[in-house]
């Protein structure tokens, strides 16, 4: 047995990072993820993390040193939100094409203007065509241990990607849970890279591509995203067995065999939603949860076979002006074969409104797509 | 040095995409004879990038890491931190346009040369976006033509290698293509030293310049002949002039003219006389500031001008 | 009707104005036109291609040009390099800047036409040069309207004259001159057109080794030809030191590498015994 702390998300972010061996951290202080840096800096200096921390001047600084690092060899990592990850964009997409295997807590915040520090998923959700694998978490072990499986499935050969672990801004970033503080060592060895900077090996990375093998190597990228998901069970079994913790890394299901209306949403609420969908039992309306964990590569086939004849109500902690909230959008393209009887849309939790059970228990009876007031 | 005692092996291959009589493959085959080859370049969007050549090949015989425009220093930090992980001596180096320097590079330049990585970063400074096509940079001096300044800059550059200076860092220098050897004995200097270090060359760019091809180090030549580009180098905090320009500065060497220099390029064909007597405005007090920092040499130098 | 044109040039000869130009002349005319160049990576000198349209309908292409009626070579040299016959129609045309005649023209169609013309002479003739070069791209405009191409010398000229200042006198009478002295001639090629397979690149990485040549045997960008003058030459390696492609190698003494020399003549102005002169370049086997 580890030792179990008290910890919050960010600073079982921090620890996580510690335990699965990163060697080189750069990162840059933002609301609500502040606390992972300062976590990582003491334990840096402290002599407990054998780790760089390059304390770089902006996000997009941090990432790009973070690729630098990755790509000369070491286990790279980062944590950043909101206005910080917006302002990486760029190195995001950079990272991916590059198939530097960098790991990236991000604690969700809404973007300004106006300044809002809450909770959102906005910020990582606008970030979906980068090319990052995007884990999302509802509780402070699971922050720890997706960042583990994530350095395991980013580093496999067959993936070689880069994966952002996301969990709310304060909701979890600054709520403290009991955290057991396993040792990765047997389950990540030190990053042993495919191909890594080295003066005796003069090749140039990243030069001009070409239109047919740019397609070439973005298609590779796609593909590496398909192998992710297939690698994903075999990951959670091998934690399994050396930690004995079942962490999902695609989806996790409530009730959902014998549901009616299933509730499908992602991050903190996810948790919250497990309340609801018992409540709602008492009352006699079958509710189910999916609790979606893995939003790059999306699992369209799991979630069909899950949700092919049920009433699906989508709660989004986003919204992509314009059109709707992005988890509904990507379902519903993804159900669009199979003869659903009804996807309901429905925004909540935007800028940081508190979402409660009742929140769910409301929206899944009316017919208001935002809930924009706390339900109490 | 001699020429003949200079590295032989060649890190910039022939029959790459450059353009002919460029400044900047001249200039890297000359710092990577210098380091010897034993370094990593970190190359964010400039010329480079694509004169280097397109995949499967690369016309650069050492190994470069390209970035994103804004990121050079940031990603060089990052490898070596790897490097010192790993205990590898290699240097590492960036290679950057003015446009990854001046302007959009400046940010993580600073910050980088703040925390005192130990990298070298090198500006190849032509003065103009000339990978997009020659457009005005934070570089390009008063009054030159440009495809963003049809009518000639209205403004002054600004000056990075005084920034630098500014930012406490252990090595500040300027170099110029019209002075290789110089370039070579910098470069070697550079690399004695520890901690973050700034280079910066100045690259006369024939189709940005408008001038013949073959005039490339001619050009760099007489930009320091005249005054406009002024060689020198700080060694943790020793400031000095060097080369040609300390001749001038001790007033041993008359500076040529500055029409000479400036009419000899068509970016500057347009100029009336009082925009070159602003020029001589501005290169006069850069002459006296930087003289200062020298502390010995009297301001006299700014009489050639007066 | 949808006429497609390909002009094949080399970076900084005008390849891209000259298909401009073109479309501008097949608009006043009254027809619908389209200009569309294609940039690589390449700097000063490298191949390029530039293509236009004209049509009586409007034009929604707006993919490359793979199979033109008719393609224009601005350079004689781009035809060592790239295969300019390639996807031409049968019986299209090629309307090249070259001293040879067109029975001299080899190719995998059954019949092309061949317009021929000495353009660079022309541009010479009439001082039509930018920093030493001659300027092709007019007059090999006046060539191509000899092809099958329902466009107007006049109308062409008219533009040339309004568009260039004090240079379109100059480029006008280029233009009529070429179009003049062309020599039109169908000529029976070989019948058996090959393309060599693409192989197909792996991409799992963007990682690139290091190599001579990217941009292929760059001797072919040399406008000029520089030559040592060993009995003068003191070895002194100034040309070495200041080569920008490498192109210098060294053996016992200083050696030109004229596979690569770009013919910048940097080395001509460094050298402090003036041991290095230079003279326009001519590939024999062009």
């Amino acid at each position: 047995m580890y030792e179990v702390e008290i910890l919050t998300g960010n600073e079982t972010a921090a620890y996580a990072a510690m335990n699965s061996n990163v060697r080189v951290v750069a990162a840059y202080p933002i609301t609500p993820a502040t606390p992972v840096v300062e976590t990582i800096s003491k334990l840096v200096e402290s002599g407990k993390m054998l780790a760089k921390f390059i304390r770089v001047e902006s996000e997009h600084s941090a990432m790009a040193a973070c690729i630098g690092a990755s790509a000369a060899g070491s286990r790279a990592f980062t944590a950043t939100s909101s206005h910080g990850l917006a302002y990486m964009h760029e190195m995001l997409h950079w990272a991916t094409n590059a198939r530097t295997p960098i790991v990236m807590a991000v604690a969700n915040r809404a973007i300004g203007p106006g300044w809002n520090i809450w909770a959102d998923l906005g910020d990582s959700l606008s970030q979906r065509d980068t090319g990052w694998m995007q884990f999302y978490c509802s509780n402070n072990q699971e922050i720890y241990d997706t960042i583990a499986m994530a350095y395991k499935l980013a580093e496999n050969r067959k993936v070689l990607l880069p994966a952002m672990v996301c969990y709310d801004g304060f909701v979890l970033s600054h709520t403290a849970m009991p955290v057991e503080l396993t040792e990765f060592g047997d389950f990540l060895h030190e990053y042993e890279p495919v191909w890594k900077l080295d003066a005796e090996k003069p090749f140039t990375h990243g030069n001009i591509l070409p239109p047919e093998e740019f397609a070439e190597l973005r298609h590779n990228v796609q593909k590496s995203h398909d192998r992710a998901l297939k690698l994903m069970h075999k990951v959670e079994e091998e934690f399994y067995e050396l930690y004995g913790r079942r962490t999902p890394l695609i989806l996790e299901e409530y009730k959902v065999e014998d549901a009616e209306k299933v509730i499908v949403t992602m991050g903190a609420i996810g948790s919250e939603a497990k309340v609801a969908v018992d409540s709602l039992r008492e009352k006699r309306v079958k509710a189910g949860l999916v609790r979606l964990r893995c939003f790059r590569p999306f699992p369209e086939k799991q979630l069909k076979e899950l949700l092919e004849d049920k009433k699906i109500y989508v709660f989004d902690r986003a919204i992509s002006p314009g059109s709707g909230g992005p988890l509904y959008q990507e379902l519903k393209a993804a159900l669009a074969s199979t003869p659903i009887k009804r996807i309901t849309p429905r925004i909540v939790g935007i800028g940081g409104i508190d979402v409660t059970k009742r929140t769910f228990e409301r929206a899944l009876f009316e017919r208001k797509i935002w809930i924009k007031e706390v339900i109490s | 040095m001699k020429i003949s005692e200079m590295e032989r092996e060649e890190y910039v291959l022939p029959g790459n995409t450059a353009c002919q009589g460029c400044p900047s493959t001249v200039a890297l085959r000359t710092v990577l004879k210098a380091l010897e080859g034993n370094a990593v370049l970190v190359i964010p969007a400039c010329c480079t990038s694509v004169y280097m050549g397109p995949f499967p090949h690369s016309a650069i015989g050492v190994p470069v890491f390209n970035t994103a425009f804004a990121s050079a220093a940031a990603t060089a930090s990052g490898i070596k931190a790897s490097f010192e992980l790993q205990g590898k001596d290699t240097e590492v180096v960036v290679w950057a346009g003015d446009g990854g320097t001046y302007d959009i590079g400046l940010q993580a330049l600073s910050g980088a040369a703040e925390r005192g990585e130990d990298i070298l970063f090198i500006c190849y400074n032509n003065e103009m976006y000339s990978n997009t096509g020659i457009q005005r940079s934070g570089a390009t001096p008063y009054g030159a033509w440009t495809t963003t300044t049809w009518k000639g800059k209205r403004e002054h550059k600004k000056d990075v290698s005084e920034l630098m200076l500014s930012h406490g860092i252990p090595y500040v220098a300027t170099a110029s293509v019209g002075y290789l050897r110089d370039l070579y004995e910098k470069v070697k200097r550079a690399r004695e030293i520890r901690g973050f270090r700034y280079l910066e060359i100045l690259a006369p760019c024939p189709p940005g310049w408008r001038f013949p091809m073959d005039k490339t180090i001619r050009m760099g030549k007489l930009a320091v002949e005249s005054g406009m580009w002024i060689l020198f180098e700080s060694i943790n905090g020793e400031f000095r002039f060097t080369g040609v320009s300390k001749s001038i500065a001790e007033g041993r060497r008359k500076m040529k003219s500055l029409e000479e220099y400036l009419l000899s390029q068509g970016r500057f064909s347009h100029l009336k006389p009082e925009d070159i007597a602003e020029i001589r405005k501005y290169v006069v007090k850069k002459w006296e500031k930087l003289a200062r920092l020298e502390g010995e040499v009297d301001a006299a130098i700014a009489k050639f001008y007066v | 009707m949808l006429i497609s044109i390909r002009f094949h040039g080399r970076g900084g000869q005008g390849a891209v104005t000259a298909s401009k130009l073109l479309a501008q002349t097949a608009s006043e005319m009254g027809y619908y036109s389209q200009s569309m160049p294609f940039f690589g990576a390449e700097r000063r000198g490298a191949p390029v291609i530039s293509f236009t349209r004209i049509s009586d309908e409007p034009i929604y292409e707006m993919s490359q040009v793979y199979h033109p009626n008719i393609v224009v070579v601005l350079d004689p040299v781009i035809m060592k390099v790239v295969d300019v016959f390639r996807g031409v129609k049968e019986g299209g045309w090629i309307v090249a800047n070259t001293t040879k005649k067109p029975d001299e023209f080899v190719f995998g169609q059954e019949y092309l036409n061949i317009v021929a013309v000495d353009a660079t002479g022309i541009a010479i003739k009439n001082d039509l040069l930018v920093a030493g070069m001659p300027v092709v791209n007019t007059p090999m405009l006046g060539a191509l309207l000899r092809a099958d191409i329902p466009l107007n010398i006049e109308v062409l000229e008219g533009i040339v004259a309004r568009k260039f200042g004090k240079e379109g006198k100059k480029n006008v009478k280029a233009i009529s001159e070429a179009y003049e002295f062309a020599e039109v001639k169908l000529i029976h090629g070989s019948g058996k057109r090959r393309y060599p397979k693409k192989q197909k690149i792996k991409v799992e990485f963007p990682i690139s080794t290091p190599a001579e040549g990217v941009a292929g045997k760059t001797k072919l960008w040399r406008d000029f030809r520089p030559e040592i003058n060993y009995d003068k030459c003191n070895d002194c390696l100034n040309c070495w030191l200041h080569c920008p492609e490498s192109a210098i190698r060294l053996n016992d003494r200083v050696e030109i590498d004229y596979d690569y020399c770009k013919g910048c003549l940097v080395c001509a102005a460094v050298c402090p015994k003036k041991a290095i002169t230079s003279e326009r370049e001519v590939f024999a086997d062009v």
